[in-house]
Order: structure tokens, then C-alpha cells, then sequence
């Protein structure tokens, strides 16, 4: 399988999963990004759901683990889109990824990220 | 009607998704429901292909005058599960996702049995009735 | 009235071949039975008039069922209708036909809301004024009569069960309908500001009802872009574990989405029931009424609300 394609927008990396992927994609793009929030510099994360229609345990987990991961490596991820199906079904298997932060759109995640960049550039 | 899945590689879990996916649309059940069986199933399978070493996925659809609903049966001829009782519990689960498989499936699906002997294998029905 | 007989007659059959043939076999209605009934055919088209007027003059006695026919045009129409259901009691076919058929009527009976109590009467008269002319036709041969008098008590049973499943069916359609109906009407989730939602639920929330709020409340926030959902629980009378999680889980699915959940009308001894639960609302954001709640949702929006000057 093809590995996901991260953009960078400003000083934000845009990955937009448009596939069902395999658990190697999903690892790949963990590896992805955090090669390129060094390599490019970046300050925040937007990684945009909105075409999944499942997200398991799995994939769960990982997003939880990329928020991790770029926080220590100095950026804030934000996880927008998500299903209403999605997350109901998510928060019925046990799912609740407390650690990360999400927004309904892309373009609302881009806002969450600018404002969660300057609070952290406050303190 | 019945369909068998080869569950060996970590790309066979996209597959079973799929399938699995289609076959819920298929049987008319709602977004929401179709969500929590294809994830369910891919909760098993990964378990299957894991910790099983592999094995297979049976689709079973129930079409009877009241009632209607589809099976999925996961079999393995793994090492078993030594305390099903821990692995149901959640194992790590603090919501970050490692563990939940079984228990998770468990609550995603009305009809859940599983038969783990150790040495020997795993085997795990599940089924989700239409409302 | 056309236009609603053409939707009772495509509707998907409340028994199907299978199970008729079943209940015949119950009541051991036979092949046989129908060949001695389709021989009935002749004698009973002669006296058919007779019964039908005889069936109709109780029916003009009773007030209840005379209501139906207002006028002496209604009256006629539904005497030869009659007739012809009269006549279709020896038409020697008993299949896929006959069944279509007295489903048909099953289902008319309770659009035009004629109790089970008055066709039951009605298929008592009925053997009360055919039976006499049976046993008259076919006195010398008592073996026969018995035997007619059998195929045509089975027959009519059958077409008792076939007419009561078919109005407890569509009696039950009904009920259903008009239950989505009100699960519908009380819990809409309404706009109230730019993104934000507010969801007043009134009622009790049981299991069923829980997931049709849950999916309308996600959707909604899905289609307005909202950051805030306030669930108002003023008009819910019991708050047990069962609706707490509902709750908990309403707010952690609409996070998972991006918005924030605010609970209001949570009042004293409903807070109080919440803590010898041993739960609690932990990181829910909670207020007495909606005006409060709307208030910090202004705050978390980042808006003021002042008083113009007059």
C-alpha cells in the first residue's frame, strides 16, 4: 500500500487519509511524520479523518501515539473530521483518545492549531 | 449464505473490513451498525492474525422469519488464550486503545462467544442483529 | 380514497403462502374440503341475496355498525362487495389468491377503524343463516351435510385468523409510527447560536430513545459546524446509571468530534442521586440552567453580550 501523503501548509503539516489502510500504512505514516515535523520545522499537526469511515483500536492508538510523539518533538496535533458514526462506534469499544485534540473540520482544526501554537508559545 | 476470509498477512485485515462492510450494507443495517461490525470484525481479525498466527474469518448472513443478522466467526490455531477473563477485562485498556480488542468487540455486538483452549486455538462468534 | 386502497393492496402480506398453508393444515382444512365447498357454489349463489340482506338487517339494528353505511348508496356499494366475499367462500381456490385476497379486506377494516368485535359477529350471522340452507340442501345425505357443514366451519375460521392478524398488524404499524413520531418531536436539536446547539430533553430516556438522540445530536453537530452542544436535562424525571451513561456518552462522542458538551438542569436531588450512584460527571462541564449554560458558551466562543445604550 502507498504511503499517505503529508502537505505542508505554512507552518502545519496537512495529512488528509483518504484510504482504508493497513496497520504498515498506518505505522508508516507515524514514522512519516515525524521525520517531516523535523525535517520541515513544524509547529502543528492536522491530520483530517473525515474519509474514514472506521477507526479501531489500532488506529486509535496511533493517533493517540502521534500526538505524543509530536508533542516531545515541539508541535500540537489536531485530529479533525471524525464521523458521527465514527464516533459513537469509537466511544462505544472504549476509545476515547483523552490525550488528543480534535475539531469537526479542517478548517476549524487550522484555527484550534494557531491558538493551541500561541498558547504554547506563551508559556 | 456463507463466505470464508483467509486471515494470514496484516493486508487481509483491509480485506475482511471490506467484506464485511459489504455485506452489512447489503443486509440494510444503519450507519451506526455498520460501523460497529466492521470494526468488531477488525478488532478479530487482528487478534486472529497477531496473537493466533493466523487463521480464517466466516461471514455467516441469518435471514430467518423474525429474525435477521450476520455472524462472523474468527478461528485460529494459535496458542490460545490462557485466562479469557483477563483478555475480556481490557487487558491495558485506558482508552488508548491497546487491549481492547476482545472486550471491545464484545460491547460492539449483541451475540459474543469465544472458546480458547490452550495449545490448541481460539474461536470467536460474534453476531449483530438487525433492529 | 382510491390512492389509499392502492397503498393497503401493494403493502408486503402479513402471512405468507407458507404459513397458510400451515394454519389449513391446523385446522385440517383439505383438497377435499374445497371440492365439496366449490359443489356448494351453485346453492349458495341462489340464496346469497337472501343472507346478505339478512346480514345487513342487523346491521342497520345495531347503532355502532349501522354508523358505517351513512347512506343508501354506501349501503348498496358494500352489499355487493359483500356478496362478492360471500360468494368467494365456494369459489374452490384456496391458494395465493384467496389469501391476497382476504388480507386486502383485513387491512380495510382497520383503515376504516370496524373493530374485529363487529366481523366477528358478522361471520356468526353469516353461519347462523347459511348453515340452515346447507342442512336443507343436503338432508338426505347426512354424511355429506356433516361433511360440508366441517369444510365450511374450517373455512371460516381460517378467514377469522386471516381478518384479526391483519388489524392487529396494522394496528400495530400504526402505534409504531406514531411512537418514532413523538421520539421525533421531543427531542429536537435546535441552533440557538452560531455553534451552538441546544438539546432540551423531556422524558424518559430509555435505551432506544438514548440512541436516536445521540445520533441526532452528532449529526447536528456535524451539519451546523458547532463547537457547543448544551443537553438540558430539566424535563428528564430519573437519572439513573443507565441515563448517566448515555450522557457520559453523548459528551465523549461529540468531543471525539471537536465539540464540547455543556449539561444543564441538573437539579438538587437529581445531583444527589448522581453521588450515591458513585459517579460523576468528571470533566463535564455543568450548569443549573440553560441561560447559564448559554452564558459560558458565549465564553468559551469567545463573546460578550452588553447592553446597548437608549
Amino acid at each position: 500500500m502507498d504511503r499517505i501523503p503529508i502537505l505542508k501548509v505554512g507552518n502545519i503539516l496537512l495529512v488528509s487519509i483518504r484510504v482504508d489502510m493497513d496497520d504498515i500504512t498506518v505505522q508508516n505514516l507515524h514514522d512519516d511524520l515525524c521525520e517531516d515535523i523535523v525535517k520541515k520545522r513544524a509547529q502543528g499537526v492536522l491530520i483530517d479523518i473525515s474519509s474514514l469511515d472506521m477507526v479501531d483500536s489500532y488506529i486509535g492508538h496511533m493517533l493517540g501515539t502521534i500526538a505524543s510523539t509530536s508533542s516531545i518533538l515541539g508541535a500540537v496535533t489536531v485530529v479533525a473530521g471524525m464521523r458521527p458514526a465514527v464516533a459513537l462506534t469509537m466511544v462505544e469499544l472504549g476509545l476515547t483518545l483523552k490525550n488528543v485534540k480534535t475539531a469537526l473540520n479542517i478548517e476549524l482544526g487550522i484555527v484550534e492549531i494557531n491558538n493551541l501554537i500561541q498558547v504554547q508559545g506563551a508559556t | 449464505m456463507t463466505e470464508l476470509i483467509d486471515l494470514r498477512h496484516v493486508e487481509d485485515i483491509v480485506k475482511a473490513r471490506s467484506t464485511v462492510r459489504d455485506h452489512s450494507q447489503k443486509l440494510g443495517f444503519g450507519l451506526v451498525d455498520q460501523t460497529r461490525i466492521v470494526t468488531a470484525a477488525s478488532e478479530l481479525a487482528r487478534n486472529t492474525i497477531e496473537h493466533g498466527g493466523g487463521g480464517f474469518l466466516q461471514i455467516m448472513i441469518i435471514d430467518n422469519m423474525n429474525k435477521v443478522g450476520i455472524n462472523l466467526v474468527f478461528e485460529d490455531r494459535g496458542k490460545g488464550i490462557d485466562n479469557i477473563e483477563l483478555a475480556l477485562s481490557g487487558g491495558y485498556s485506558t482508552g488508548s486503545g491497546l487491549g481492547l480488542g476482545l472486550k471491545g468487540s464484545k460491547q460492539l455486538m449483541h451475540d459474543f462467544e469465544i472458546n480458547s483452549k490452550h495449545g490448541t486455538g481460539t474461536r470467536v462468534s460474534v453476531t449483530r442483529w438487525k433492529p | 380514497m382510491h390512492k389509499a386502497m392502492a397503498v393497503l393492496q401493494q403493502q408486503k402480506p402479513e402471512v405468507s403462502l407458507e404459513e397458510w398453508e400451515r394454519r389449513k393444515e391446523f385446522v385440517s382444512f383439505t383438497e377435499e374440503d374445497a371440492a365439496l365447498l366449490r359443489e356448494l357454489r351453485p346453492i349458495a349463489e341462489s340464496y346469497a341475496d337472501e343472507v346478505i340482506d339478512g346480514l345487513y338487517k342487523k346491521f342497520i339494528q345495531f347503532p355502532e355498525t349501522k354508523a358505517f353505511f351513512p347512506d343508501e348508496k354506501t349501503l348498496n356499494r358494500v352489499k355487493a362487495l359483500q356478496k362478492d366475499y360471500f360468494l368467494g367462500l365456494t369459489r374452490g381456490e384456496y391458494g395465493a389468491d384467496y389469501l391476497t385476497n382476504r388480507l386486502f379486506i383485513g387491512r380495510v377494516h382497520q383503515m376504516i377503524k370496524l373493530s374485529p368485535r363487529w366481523y366477528m359477529g358478522a361471520y356468526s350471522i353469516y353461519k347462523q343463516l347459511v348453515f340452515p340452507k346447507v342442512i336443507e340442501a343436503s338432508k338426505h345425505d347426512l354424511e355429506k351435510c356433516k361433511r360440508i357443514l366441517m369444510a365450511l366451519i374450517r373455512l371460516i375460521s381460517l378467514d377469522q385468523e386471516i381478518a384479526v392478524t391483519t388489524y392487529i398488524m396494522a394496528s400495530e404499524l400504526v402505534i409504531t409510527r406514531q411512537s418514532e413520531e413523538i421520539v421525533e418531536l421531543s427531542t429536537p436539536v435546535m441552533q440557538i447560536w452560531d455553534q451552538v446547539l441546544a438539546l432540551p430533553i423531556i422524558g424518559t430516556l430509555d435505551s432506544n430513545r438514548a440512541q436516536t438522540v445521540m445520533d441526532s445530536l452528532l449529526n447536528r453537530i456535524a451539519e451546523t459546524g458547532a463547537r457547543i452542544a448544551i443537553i438540558d436535562i430539566t424535563g428528564v424525571p430519573i437519572v439513573d446509571t443507565g441515563v448517566a451513561q448515555y450522557l457520559i456518552k453523548a459528551v465523549t462522542a461529540s468531543r471525539l468530534m471537536g465539540a464540547e458538551c455543556i449539561i444543564s438542569g441538573i437539579k438538587p436531588h437529581i445531583a444527589e442521586a448522581i453521588v450515591q450512584l458513585g459517579l460523576t460527571l468528571e470533566g463535564i462541564a455543568t450548569k443549573p440552567t440553560m441561560a447559564d449554560a448559554l452564558a459560558l458558551a458565549f465564553q468559551h466562543t469567545g463573546l460578550t453580550v452588553s447592553k446597548t445604550k437608549t
